[in-house]
């Protein structure tokens, strides 16, 4: 920093060179020369994409991800696991917001027409979005995992917890993404989430009953559910990423989602 | 190089957008005109394969676009009517996103960028954050994109929009250095960008062609039917509320008046050479719809 303003008070001291006209058109000219030389559409891998892709994904997601599972530690070295299954139940859900409202970036910023037109249509780009929010959802989930598994917390309590809400919300929200495609906006996520918290509240306070009631069969059943839950989860993944048009082309529905 | 559109129609249910279109596009500046809701950023969506057809199809080199896939899209360039950025991209940071959805090598996207943001004067706010920037600005950014993979195929929905008009004149010098061995599509209602810059016109209402031609061959459907009088400024309300009114010049106790009109307005009319804007006033008069 220091040598970066020496070298600039250094700069000052001398007027900047008349810029020549015929030099500055002739370097254009080259630069247009070897632009037009150059292969400029390679193939790229799958991987390649992915990378490239890495690098425009809000940085505030990775904290935010990152600060969730601190937390999750935190309570987990303090070995309260009613803090921590609370903890897990609101984040699950908050995870899978976190993803569809990075994911539907293309249609609250208006960029998606433009996208759409690149040669990484806007079903790809959405592919790569997923695969990236995907990994990193799944590496807090597998963080957060290990934590629970060290308070000896049950795998059927981390997967009515932790994943059936977060393979729940993330299958609606995507749906909900499909479905209104080019309206998406902040309202709908706004929507969603009250609705998520409003039904988590809900099974929040009936759980203690259920899990008083029949924790037999809640050990065996919830894993499998949370096993189906991914099915509508995947289905949606897989249909927003192949499906090319995003336009709701049903004019009489404009009315019923014009949040605009 | 041409682009073939065969019977292309868009329908949303009962309302009929595009309706059952024919034409063969090839090099050249073209320039759709029409009011709103003619059907022409549905044309070009559908020209950019953004939207699909009801019925029909558009086809590059005989291929049609939808199973040309990537290939159509490498040789496309589009700038959507309405669009916006990602407010914390700076332009530099936004023409190598797009470059990269482009599939444009890394080194090409930056010398690329660097070059285009030179022709639309953005070079010195390369690194100033969108959403500083002014509409005209916007505006200049979203035609360096659409033209950063040297696109065969052009398609600018209303690329003046917004634009003062120092901004439209070097936007239309900026189109037509950038057209050469290119189909160009250029979509407005502001009848003078068309009318410098197009080589052809395809006039569009209700989702119908209803004129396609050069500019001087178009004005001549309109011949005969462009007035001019001069009469008493009170008599101008009733004169408005009988024909369709182009143009109107004050001086002193009267108004001069280019009337648009099937039939002489008054006995003191006198038939005048029409222009683009005549032509687009007889097609889009207010008392019509789109």
């Amino acid at each position: 920093m220091k040598r970066d303003l020496e070298l600039e008070a250094c700069l000052k001291q001398y007027t900047p060179p008349d810029i020549n006209p015929d030099i500055r058109t002739y370097h254009i000219e080259q630069l247009s020369e070897d632009i037009r030389e150059m292969d400029y559409l390679p193939r790229q891998s799958f991987a390649g994409q992915i990378l490239t892709h890495l690098s425009y994904i809000s940085g505030w997601i990775w904290l935010v991800q990152a600060a969730m599972l601190c937390l999750i530690f935190f309570y987990v070295f303090q070995a309260n696991l009613l803090l921590v299954n609370m903890l897990l139940f609101c984040f699950a859900p908050g995870l899978s917001l976190i993803l569809i409202y990075e994911l539907s970036k293309s249609f609250r910023a208006g960029i998606w027409e433009m996208e759409a037109s690149c040669r990484y249509n806007l079903a790809q780009i959405f592919l790569f979005r997923l695969c990236i929010l995907f990994g990193g959802d799944f590496m807090v989930l597998t963080g957060a995992l290990a934590a629970y598994r060290m308070i000896e917390g049950a795998l059927w309590e981390f997967c009515f917890y932790a994943l059936l809400p977060f393979f729940l919300t993330s299958a609606v929200s995507l749906y909900l993404l499909r479905r209104i495609g080019s309206r998406w906006n902040s309202a709908v996520m706004a929507g969603v989430s009250v609705m998520a918290g409003i039904l988590e509240f809900g099974i929040m306070s009936l759980s203690s009953q259920w899990v008083s009631l029949s924790t037999v069969s809640l050990t065996k059943v919830l894993p499998l559910l949370t096993l189906l839950a991914l099915v509508p989860l995947i289905y949606n993944a897989l249909k927003l990423c192949t499906e090319i048009h995003y336009l709701n082309e049903n004019r009489k529905d404009r009315n019923l989602w014009n949040f605009e | 190089m041409e682009l073939r559109i065969e019977n292309l129609t868009k329908q949303y249910g009962a309302f009929i957008a595009v309706n059952d279109l024919s034409a063969v596009l090839t090099c050249g500046v073209y320039g759709l005109l029409g009011a709103n809701g003619a059907g022409k950023t549905t044309l070009m969506r559908l020209l950019c394969d953004i939207q699909s057809p009801t019925a029909g199809t558009v086809s590059y080199d005989g291929q049609n676009i939808r199973e040309y896939g990537d290939r159509y899209r490498n040789i496309l360039g589009y700038l959507p009517q309405d669009f916006g950025y990602y407010p914390d991209f700076t332009a530099m940071r936004f023409l190598l996103y797009m470059s990269a959805i482009k599939g444009l090598s890394k080194g090409y996207a930056k010398q690329r960028s660097l070059e285009l943001l030179d022709e639309v004067g953005l070079l010195s706010a390369k690194d100033k954050k969108i959403k500083t920037f002014s509409g005209g600005m916007k505006q200049r950014l979203g035609i360096a994109q659409a033209m950063l993979n040297d696109p065969k195929v052009l398609i600018l929905d209303e690329p003046t929009a917004g634009l003062d008009p120092k901004e439209r004149v070097r936007f239309r010098n900026l189109i037509s250095s950038f057209s050469r061995n290119k189909i160009v599509l250029l979509s407005t209602h502001i009848v003078s960008d068309v009318e410098y810059i197009a080589g052809d016109i395809l006039v569009m209402k209700k989702g119908n062609f209803i004129h396609e031609g050069r500019p001087d061959e178009i004005i001549h459907t309109v011949d005969g039917k462009v007035w001019e009088c001069r009469v008493p400024n009170g008599e101008v309300p009733s004169l408005e509320n009988k024909h369709n009114i182009g143009n109107m010049r004050t001086e002193g106790e009267n108004t001069v008046l280019r009337i648009i009109s099937e039939e002489k307005p008054l006995e003191s009319a006198l038939n005048v050479a029409p222009n683009l804007e005549d032509l687009y006033l007889y097609y889009f008069n207010d008392k019509e719809s789109v």
